[in-house]
């Protein structure tokens, strides 16, 4: 500490000399006085009194304490007094001469040093945002750092926000969100400064991130659901939503341009999908290149393939149901997407605190690309090229903490016009070909939690379904159809071991429709050309009942639940009930480890196609199934599980046409058939970074049509499909996955030789046994890569899905002569690469 | 009645691009039509129906045969009683008469039953409308190759049918714009290599249905060399051309012939027309 002491001023008392000066010494020059940095002053001035030796040359020769004042101020008199120079003191004759004087030093003390000023606090708020999707990082400590220290923190609220007041003007901000990029910003400020900062951290994908699904209450005993961030990944399904759960076990694959589930041996008409519980009238549009419910709004997608609950019913099959999700309620949204087959754009957002809606639109390219690729002489020339559209709106709110209404709005629409001028085949397939496919549907939903013990969800359906198409002048099938679907489901909680549900599920349809066909048909029936076949005319109108009553209790006894329900159907086409009882148990043996079992029966009434007076037989029976199924589910590894089940259905009752002379009745219940088999799934998810499933199924799906026919093989019977796919994410910007396809060929009818049909001009095939051949095994790998730039407010992507990467020439069918005496494979797709762009904020 | 999308159809119909040879070329034994000449009858009448086969002489060497009620397309016409099927005299043109052969299928039936009563799907009295099956079965002069044809014939029991079903006239046929139906007399048109030979067909205006609106018309184009643009053509005046493609060495002269149809069972048939081949 260097203090600098004032010399004020010097009293030298001349000590008693011989000849005392005539001049006494005078200070020259002040000097600092060094005292300990922290020394503390009694008083604001010390005085040290000290003898000095003033030399004939001024400077200090010897300098004694005299008077101190004490330590450190004596030391520190005493080392500067050695440093103090004076003029020295002279004699009369005004000779410089050695003197001692006595020299009072005063030390004062130095003017303290101020005490700084504390700045006011920088008042910092911000908000944490994922970037490109501004979805709020919630729960997220933030700190305001300098160096080590710590100067404030928060943890963000819901909306991602938090504030803090910072003493200082310069420092760092630190946030570590999971899952996300680290958040480590400068902030310079001005002292006092109120700041409002947004930041956006990029979503970083990890293993170690976990998403927690609440699971419904497991009815079914074999239920696969895919989340929509999976559905939109599957290589090779173009993000769409069917074409994704066909790659689960216990669907088989159905040939390019073919629609429909098949589901554990059934029939297509045998299974339906659902949107939250309602039928949707038609799954997929033309080709069966899309379905025609969009993934935008969708949560998951569940997968039955077998014993489903008794909420369900009129099916025999299986069933997929599409759970809408709820639209943002925090921000506007939205989503615009470009690809070879489509463009479609989404927004959503909310509408009030307690509401929010969103819309979504699709229409096919086809009809811009199909003109351009087809030859000039085309024999089939399009005024409308086949053309499609779905759209959905959806309004969602939650008026009270007890209530959840929802509005959906959502239909689709498949339209051509062509002209075939020159048919190659049948010469009735000529002229004008119109065909219009189109449904919409108006969905009302009502949640209400009456008490933690009651619950209740209701909906209501009304929905137009319009069918056109016709083929030249004389062809044609219309059919107009009024639907109103209402569902209605109460839950009790009796005790924590009982439960009972129960409810509603009842169906109207009102129809006109008018026709000039021959009979399509059945399955297992091989074709034969249409100008061969008898024609049925008929137009009519009516209305279909089929209402439905089901109840379910579920006994959770200690490890095991056991599933007894009922479901009673009538069916008003033909005058029937039908009563399913079904049973299912699952037993948690330990914790990773169930086993479970399932049996039930289920019938379906016969398509009105056949049970219509005029042209069908009305007095048909339901279709039957009893389903049997047991099982395992293992959880292998953290984020690894295994679900493997064995299944058998006995069918009777199925309806096949009368192959006598004059068919009357039309059509028979003698049909009866057996299917049996093993599912197994190993499914693994790592957090955001990495899913995949591998899916293999041993099926047999058998029939017999008539009693004393030889046992034949269903139409898709495919003994083994195998699966196995996987998305990674390899950072936030690429994701790559794979998918690949080993299944057992279809089985066809083989062809011996043709007859001649001289009235029509065509060949007629003479079959040899009903499914007897089977086409070559089908394989394929398929390959997708996303590219995501992501900024602030949005993200951009591109993807290359690439169908079939190996261009394998897989068997669709046979192509045959004129005459069926020549044919060579008929190949599906070959290499198919699918370039998409997307757009989502 | 279930939806079902029309896109596989619409392949179908479009016709998928193959190397097969096409319908109209005439490589082998070929039934061209079974022409009755009344395609619509009543039960106690007859009608003769005549084969047009390539190559032409071979019809005459074709059997018949009589099916009172067919179990349908799905099983290539065959015969509720195939046992019971009646036989008809060989040759390139046979009677058909329905209420005999009718009479001796139900006589071959009980006698197959042994009394015990018709058997399912037999009617016990004729329908008021059924088409009944005129079958025709050829073979080659090797007789490796075997053709088998079928003639749905219309029959209507007991009473004529009040406005029967005729042939469709071929009123005009037209090669290289030179009339060859009625002949012109000019020379015969030439099939070079590379070239195209028009082929146009006119039919005398069509039938009105009962349903009022007019049957259709269906014309068939045949060729022994060359290949046609389009096997068929829609319409009372269609045409195709006969490109001089795949033409075989050696060959001179080709034949066409065009066939028409309205659908309904009636047929008629124009050529052959030689026209010479320049390979």
């Amino acid at each position: 500490m260097n203090i600098l002491a004032l010399l004020l001023a010097a009293a030298a008392a001349a000590a008693p000399e011989p000849e005392p000066p005539a001049i006494a010494p005078a200070l020259r020059e002040n000097v600092d006085v060094q005292l300990p940095p922290g020394t503390v002053f009694p008083a604001p001035e010390v005085t040290v009194v000290l003898a000095l030796t003033v030399g004939a040359d001024g400077k200090v020769q010897g300098a004694e304490l005299e008077q101190g004042a004490g330590e450190p101020f004596d030391g520190a008199a005493l080392a500067a007094a050695s440093r103090l120079v004076f003029e020295p003191a002279r004699t009369a004759a005004g000779e410089a001469i050695p003197v001692v004087v006595s020299f009072r030093l005063r030390i004062v003390e130095p003017p303290r040093a101020a005490a700084p000023e504390r700045p006011p606090p920088v008042k910092l708020s911000g908000t944490l945002l994922e970037r490109g999707t501004r979805r709020p990082l919630a729960d997220v400590a933030v700190a305001a750092r300098d160096g080590e220290e710590t100067l404030a923190s928060a943890t963000t609220d819901a909306a991602g926000r938090f504030a803090l007041e910072v003493p200082r003007a310069t420092f760092r901000l630190v946030a570590v969100p999971p899952g996300h990029a680290r958040l480590d910003v400068a902030v310079e400020a001005r002292p006092g400064e109120e700041r409002d900062e947004t930041y956006y951290l990029v979503a970083e994908p990890s293993e170690y991130v976990t998403v927690i699904r609440g699971e419904r209450v497991r009815r079914e005993i074999t239920r696969q659901v895919i989340p929509r961030d999976e559905l939109e990944l599957v290589a090779g399904t173009q993000g769409d939503t069917l074409k994704a759960v066909a790659n689960l076990p216990g669907a088989a694959r159905v040939p390019f341009g073919g629609g429909g589930l098949i589901l554990r041996g059934s029939s297509p008409g045998d299974s339906a999908a659902f949107v939250d519980g309602l039928e949707i009238p038609q799954l997929f549009h033309f080709g069966a290149l899309r379905s025609t419910f969009a993934p935008r709004f969708l949560e998951s997608v569940e997968f039955v393939p077998g014993n489903f609950a008794a909420d369900y019913g009129r099916r025999t099959g299986g069933i997929v149901n599409a759970r809408v999700r709820e639209p943002a309620g925090d921000l506007f949204r939205g989503e615009a997407d470009f690809n070879l087959y489509d463009a479609g754009v989404a927004v959503e957002g909310p509408l009030s605190p307690t509401w929010a809606g969103g819309a979504a639109f699709r229409r096919s390219w086809v009809d811009t690309f199909l003109p351009l690729v087809l030859p000039k002489d085309a024999p089939l020339s399009f005024t409308q090229a086949p053309r499609f559209y779905d759209y959905q709106f959806l309004v969602s709110g939650k008026p009270s903490e007890a209530d959840r209404l929802r509005l959906l709005f959502f239909g689709s629409q498949d339209k051509l016009v062509a002209i075939l001028e020159r048919p190659a085949g049948d010469p009735s397939i000529a002229g004008d070909l119109r065909s219009r496919i189109a449904f919409h549907a108006l969905q009302g939903s009502w949640s209400r939690t009456f008490s933690p013990a009651l619950k209740m969800e209701s909906s209501l359906s009304l929905g137009l379904q319009e069918f056109d198409t016709a083929v030249g002048a004389d062809l044609f099938f219309n059919l107009k159809s009024r639907r109103a679907d209402l569902r209605s489901t109460w839950s009790w909680q009796a005790t924590p071991a009982v439960e009972w549900r129960g409810g509603l599920d009842a169906l109207v349809a009102g129809y006109d429709i008018s026709l000039n066909l021959p009979r399509q048909p059945q399955e297992g029936q091989p074709g034969t050309p249409i100008s061969t076949r008898q024609l049925f005319a008929t137009s009519q109108s009516g209305t279909l009942y089929y209402p439905a009553l089901f109840t379910e209790v579920r006994l959770a006894l200690g490890r095991v639940s056991v599933f007894p329900s009922l479901r009673a159907d009538w069916a008003s086409d033909i005058g029937r009930w039908s009563l399913d009882p079904r049973l299912g148990v699952r037993w948690q043996v330990r914790e990773g480890t169930v086993l479970k079992a399932a049996a039930g029966l289920y019938h379906q009434p016969p398509d009105p196609g056949e049970s219509a007076r005029e042209i069908g037989t009305p007095d048909l029976l339901h279709q039957r199934s009893a389903q049997y199924s047991a099982g395992l589910e293992q959880r292998l590894l953290p984020g690894v599980d295994l679900d493997t089940t064995a299944f058998y259905k006995d069918l009777s009752r199925q309806v096949v046409q009368n192959r006598g002379f004059g068919a009357d009745p039309v059509y028979l219940n003698e049909g009866r058939g057996r299917v049996y088999g093993l599912e197994l799934l190993v499914r693994a998810r790592f957090g955001d970074r990495f899913f995949g499933w591998v899916a293999y199924t041993y099926q047999r799906s058998l029939r017999t049509d008539h009693p004393g026919d030889p046992e034949r093989r269903f139409s898709f019977d495919q003994p083994h499909l195998l699966t196995a796919l996987g998305t990674y994410k390899w950072n936030e910007r690429w994701t790559s996955g794979a998918r690949f396809r080993l299944v057992s060929g279809n089985p066809y009818t083989p062809v011996r030789d043709s007859v001649y049909d001289a009235a029509s001009d065509t060949f007629v095939p003479l079959y040899g046994a009903v499914n007897s051949g089977r086409l070559a095994t089908f394989h394929a790998l398929d390959l997708r890569v996303d590219r995501t730039w992501t900024f602030e407010r949005w993200r951009f992507s591109i993807y290359l899905d690439v169908q079939n990467v190996y261009n394998r020439g897989n068997q669709e069918g046979w192509q045959v002569r004129y005459d069926w005496r020549e044919k060579t494979p008929l190949t599906g797709l070959p290499i198919l690469p699918i370039f998409g762009l997307k757009g989502e904020w | 009645m279930r939806a079902r999308t029309l896109a596989p159809l619409l392949l179908l119909a479009a016709g998928c691009a193959s190397d097969f040879d096409p319908r109209s070329y005439l490589a082998d034994l070929r039934v061209l039509a079974l022409v009755a000449d009344r395609p619509e009858i009543g039960f106690a009448e007859s009608t003769t129906v005549t084969a047009r086969t390539w190559p032409e002489d071979r019809a005459a060497t074709g059997t018949w045969s009589f099916c009172p009620y067919s179990v349908g397309s799905s099983v290539g016409y065959d015969c509720v009683v195939p046992a019971c099927e009646q036989p008809l005299p060989a040759g390139a043109s046979v009677a058909v008469a329905p209420q005999p052969l009718t009479l001796a299928f139900a006589q071959c039936v009980q006698a197959l039953g042994g009394g015990a009563g018709l058997p399912p799907g037999v009617p016990g009295a004729p329908p008021g409308r059924v088409e009944t099956v005129v079958r025709y079965t050829v073979r080659d002069a090797a007789g490796a190759v075997t053709r088998e044809a079928v003639l749905r014939l219309p029959v209507t029991y007991p009473d004529p049918p009040a406005s029967p079903n005729h042939n469709p006239v071929i009123l005009r046929v037209e090669i290289d714009g030179q009339a060859v139906l009625p002949p012109s007399g000019g020379a015969p048109a030439r099939l070079v290599r590379g070239g195209k030979l028009p082929v146009r067909a006119v039919l005398d205006a069509p039938e009105i249905t009962s349903g009022g609106t007019p049957e259709g018309s269906v014309l068939s184009f045949y060729a022994t060399a060359g290949r046609f643009d389009f096997d068929r053509a829609i319409g009372p005046d269609g045409s195709a051309e006969l490109e001089g493609k795949e033409l075989v060495a050696g060959v001179t002269t080709a034949q066409i012939w065009v066939v028409a149809r309205d659908l309904r069972g009636g047929q008629a048939v124009a050529g052959p027309f030689d026209v010479e081949v320049q390979p």
